[in-house]
């Protein structure tokens, strides 16, 4: 997660209600009142996407700040995993295993006649 | 015949002899352990509902055919629990869950027909880890039961997500059990205190009637004193079931494996004793000096695939879908540990082609790991590299330092069978234990080598000294 919003902070601001739009994209007050130079708004990460859909998919007055850090928290590993996977090399032709059976090379269809039961 | 505390720990095998000399009666038995349960079960933490008028009831029944000649085999009068997240009729299953904790699901599971068709006794529903841990807890306080406690000492913890049954025999509350497994849940809790358990093959016991967490990843097994039981156990429950379609046709009957006059070839897995307590490392090794007798040992390497990643997406995404309800209505906030009200949530928005390329990849661990078993005809392994912690800190604080191999969740992805055994003492007098993995559909293989192992040692017979 981008250092300039912090886990914890976009966390505060999903509980207090504030789009992430908000957090990411509003620029800083400077000390004097000034608006400082504008930048250009930075996209928001993969985990602050995930888990304001969650939180709005899902919405609850149980979220607290740490229910929240620890959600993000689940979405990074979710997506580490995701990486890892993605990083195994897999060909065209490898299927998916959607009917899943135990399987042993002399029983090709794991102990069960094709399309049984 | 007067039952004495010592009795509690009596084989399945051994009741069933003594069942069918007259020396005991399926009611006296019955009764027997339902004082045990009723008396002890909170003490422990492993019961959630005795089914005394049920069970009574059944007894009753297996002594009445038993009279008539009508013996319907070795779990014959025998009574057993079965872990909260087996259906039974006219019984709450709670799935170890406040918000469930009242709820009735008015059918029984196959596995219960099935054992009671074998002429078993129902007497309780003993306690799980709520939702069977798939919302990620951290700690021994994750049911709305209380923590699991184990059978040697209370103040560690059983295991999950079989904690109750674990107990349940350790402590000698029931004589077997029916645990469940989606990675880890069946091994775990058999491991730390210290009985047997058997993880079938996938799709070998049918889970109509369970709580589903991860369809292509749940197993149904049994729990027990011995492997012989656990053969037995196994026996009745499983077969094809209609309503189950992942259930194997193939039939199952428990059977000795022969070997050929040969000695059987036990893989392990390099490096399976470098993150361990020394405890588990020395009685490891010990076991493998025992079963040098029957069996010639290799070590091994695991394929290098990602074997984590993979179990880890699959049970993520598929229970995103089965509990997706149970997080939109706001049950999962009741849940008991504060981060299984939470842990669920990221699994509603990982990207779908990570669960497809975690169901590609488990296809090639699936051959991997078959491919093992043309030389060998097991895999071994310590259940767990520590006993069991104490039941008030964090998983991570106490098992810091201490890892296992992947050997259970390559296994788990690929649907493999493995039976846990005790093999002694380690840290607080608390039970070790080790694991041999075996082919698809090898169950009796397994069972064979577990039982040749348990005919030359007695850490099966020792037990908690419970009154």
């Amino acid at each position: 997660m981008d250092e300039t919003v912090s886990r914890r902070e976009f966390a505060q601001a999903l509980v207090c209600g504030v789009s992430f739009s908000a957090v990411v994209a509003a620029p800083d007050i400077t000390v004097d009142g000034q608006e400082p130079e504008k930048e250009k708004p930075r996209l928001p990460t993969s985990t602050e996407l995930l888990l304001t859909h969650i939180v709005q998919q899902f919405p609850s007055e149980h979220y607290t700040e740490a229910a929240l850090e620890g959600i993000a928290g689940d979405i990074h590993l979710d997506l580490a995993r995701g990486r890892e996977l993605s990083k195994f090399a897999l060909q065209n032709s490898d299927e998916p295993a959607f009917v899943f059976a135990a399987y042993r090379s002399d029983r090709p269809h794991g102990g069960q006649p094709k399309g049984q039961p | 015949m007067r039952l004495t505390p010592d009795d509690a720990f009596t084989t399945v095998t051994e009741w069933g002899r003594r069942l069918r000399r007259g020396e005991t009666t399926s009611v006296a038995l019955t009764e027997f352990y339902l004082e045990r349960l009723e008396r002890l079960g909170t003490q422990f933490d492993c019961v959630v509902t005795v089914t005394r008028d049920l069970a009574l009831k059944q007894a009753a029944e297996a002594d009445r055919l038993l009279a008539q000649g009508q013996d319907r085999g070795p779990l014959h009068g025998i009574p057993y629990g079965a872990k909260d997240l087996l259906a039974t009729r006219g019984i709450p299953t709670t799935w170890g869950a406040a918000p469930f904790k009242d709820r009735i699901i008015d059918m029984d599971a196959t596995v219960i027909e099935r054992l009671r068709d074998a002429g078993a006794v129902l007497v309780a529903k003993l306690t799980m880890v709520e939702m069977a841990g798939g919302f990620g807890y951290r700690q021994a306080n994750a049911s709305f039961t209380g923590p699991g406690r184990n059978g040697w000492n209370r103040e560690r913890w059983s295991g999950g997500s079989s904690s109750g049954p674990g107990t349940a025999i350790a402590a000698g509350l029931v004589p077997f059990a029916i645990g469940s497994e989606t990675s880890g849940s069946i091994i775990t809790p058999a491991g730390y205190n210290g009985v047997a358990g058997l993880r079938p093959t996938y799709g070998r016991v049918s889970r109509h009637g369970a709580m589903a967490l991860s369809w292509t990843l749940d197993k149904l097994g049994p729990m027990a004193r011995t492997a012989e039981d656990c053969g037995h156990v196994l026996h009745a429950i499983a077969g094809v079931d209609r309503q189950d379609p992942t259930s194997i046709i193939e039939p199952y009957a428990f059977t000795s494996h022969d070997f050929a006059g040969k000695k059987a070839r036990i893989a392990i897995i390099k490096g399976a004793l470098q993150n361990v307590q020394p405890e588990v490392r020395a009685n490891f090794e010990a076991a493998q000096t025992v079963m040098n007798e029957f069996a010639d040992f290799e070590e091994i390497e695991l394929p290098p695939l990602p074997y984590s990643a993979v179990v880890g997406t699959i049970i993520n995404c598929e229970q995103a879908a089965a509990f997706e309800d149970f997080i939109r209505e706001g049950k999962v906030w009741e849940l008991t540990a504060p981060e299984d009200r939470w842990g669920g949530h990221s699994t509603l928005a990982i990207p779908a082609k990570d669960y497809i390329n975690a169901l590609r990849i488990r296809g090639k661990i699936q051959h991997a790991m078959d491919a093992l078993f043309e030389k060998f005809d097991a895999i071994a392994a310590p259940s767990l590299s520590t006993v069991a912690g104490p039941i008030d800190r964090d998983f991570r604080e106490w098992s810091k330092g201490f890892s296992s191999t992947s050997l259970g969740v390559a296994s788990n992805a690929a649907g493999l069978p493995a039976i846990a055994l005790c093999n002694g003492f380690g840290e607080d007098n608390l039970p070790t234990g080790f694991q041999l993995v075996g082919r698809a559909l090898e169950e009796n293989r397994l069972l064979s080598l577990a039982m040749m192992y348990q005919s030359r040692t007695d850490w099966h017979t020792r037990h908690p000294d419970v009154p």
